[in-house]
């Protein structure tokens, strides 16, 4: 079955899930589990610098390149969301 | 007279008094939010911030500081609303410390940056940045001066889109560096950035809408007007 709006070889909505949960938890060390609907701001106190860092991160961890061009706060909100931008706005390098 | 811009740099560790008086002029959505964010320094840093931005805009405005109130834009730029409309305003807090910024008129953006020793500022500038500002962060003398550089122009960009009420990712490529004057991608037209005085191993940049120069004027912590 094929993933419905993902771009051709991008990377398993999954794995960028766990790969997410991952790098959140090394970077903030979080009181809770990170969850697919953790509030990255709101329940994290995720800064944009932070955020920065971890698309870079995830970049080089997935050997992809993340298309910024239509991330804004609403498209990052829960982890979830994080995970479904990148999986739709991602490529292989 | 040359339009103006007053910036307050407030240190997030208040003695216990002072954390409450702040709590006490947060609105319930504010309240919720702080305590999402659990019981420790991220909370209290969250209550003086928005604290911080209550009673100094109260002050500006002839307000109560709790009866403010803020109109969330399209891409999340709050702007007060009702009579105190042609108050701007703008709030950022990172490590200890927290940037208030008022203007009469013109839309303000600020950011404070704290110079965090990890992360890897080359790579991320060769990736988000103007080529020419990815060269001059690899060009910086050290790691400390490489993450420096990266930070202040990081400060700069935020306070633009800050200012532009506009999406921070789409315009990481627009040029700071040379220029005060700035261009976003979207919202488009110009803004114009001013770097402040900071303390040490911060970086912390205003930028008003529109090229017209201005004053900047900088306060250390609340003063005695309470």
């Amino acid at each position: 079955m094929l993933e419905h709006d993902a771009p051709a070889d991008a990377p398993p909505r999954d794995q960028v899930v766990d790969r997410l949960t991952v790098l959140l938890t090394r970077m903030l060390r979080p009181d809770a589990p990170v969850t697919e609907q953790t509030q990255l701001m709101d329940d994290l106190g995720l800064s944009s610098s932070l955020g920065l860092e971890l698309l870079l991160s995830l970049e080089d961890e997935l050997e992809i390149q993340i298309d910024v061009e239509e991330l804004d706060e609403d498209r990052m909100a829960t982890l979830g969301d994080l995970a479904d931008y990148i999986t739709a706005n991602s490529t292989p390098r | 007279m040359r339009d103006a811009v007053r910036v307050w740099i407030v240190p997030v560790a208040v003695p216990a008094d002072e954390l409450a008086r702040y709590r006490a002029v947060l609105d319930a959505d504010e309240r919720n939010r702080a305590a999402r964010l659990g019981a420790g320094a991220l909370r209290d840093r969250f209550t003086v911030a928005h604290g911080a931005l209550r009673v100094l805009a109260g002050r500006a405005a002839g307000a109560p500081p709790a009866a403010l109130t803020w109109h969330r834009g399209r891409y999340g730029k709050p702007a007060l609303t009702g009579p105190w409309s042609g108050l701007h305003t703008s709030l950022s807090y990172s490590g200890d410390l927290v940037a208030v910024a008022l203007s009469e008129g013109r839309p303000v953006g600020v950011d404070i940056q704290h110079v965090a020793p990890g992360g890897d500022p080359v790579s991320a500038s060769a990736r988000f940045f103007d080529p020419r500002e990815a060269r001059h962060v690899a060009a910086g003398p050290d790691p400390a001066g490489r993450a420096l550089r990266f930070t202040r122009l990081w400060a700069r960009k935020e306070a633009a889109v800050k200012a532009a009420g506009g999406r921070l990712w789409p315009n990481l490529a627009v040029p700071v560096h040379r220029a005060d004057v700035v261009e976003c991608v979207e919202p488009a037209g110009p803004h114009r950035l001013a770097d402040l005085p900071t303390p040490a191993g911060y970086a912390v940049a205003v930028a008003l809408a529109g090229d017209r120069p201005y004053a900047v004027e900088c306060h250390t912590g609340l003063g005695h007007d309470r």
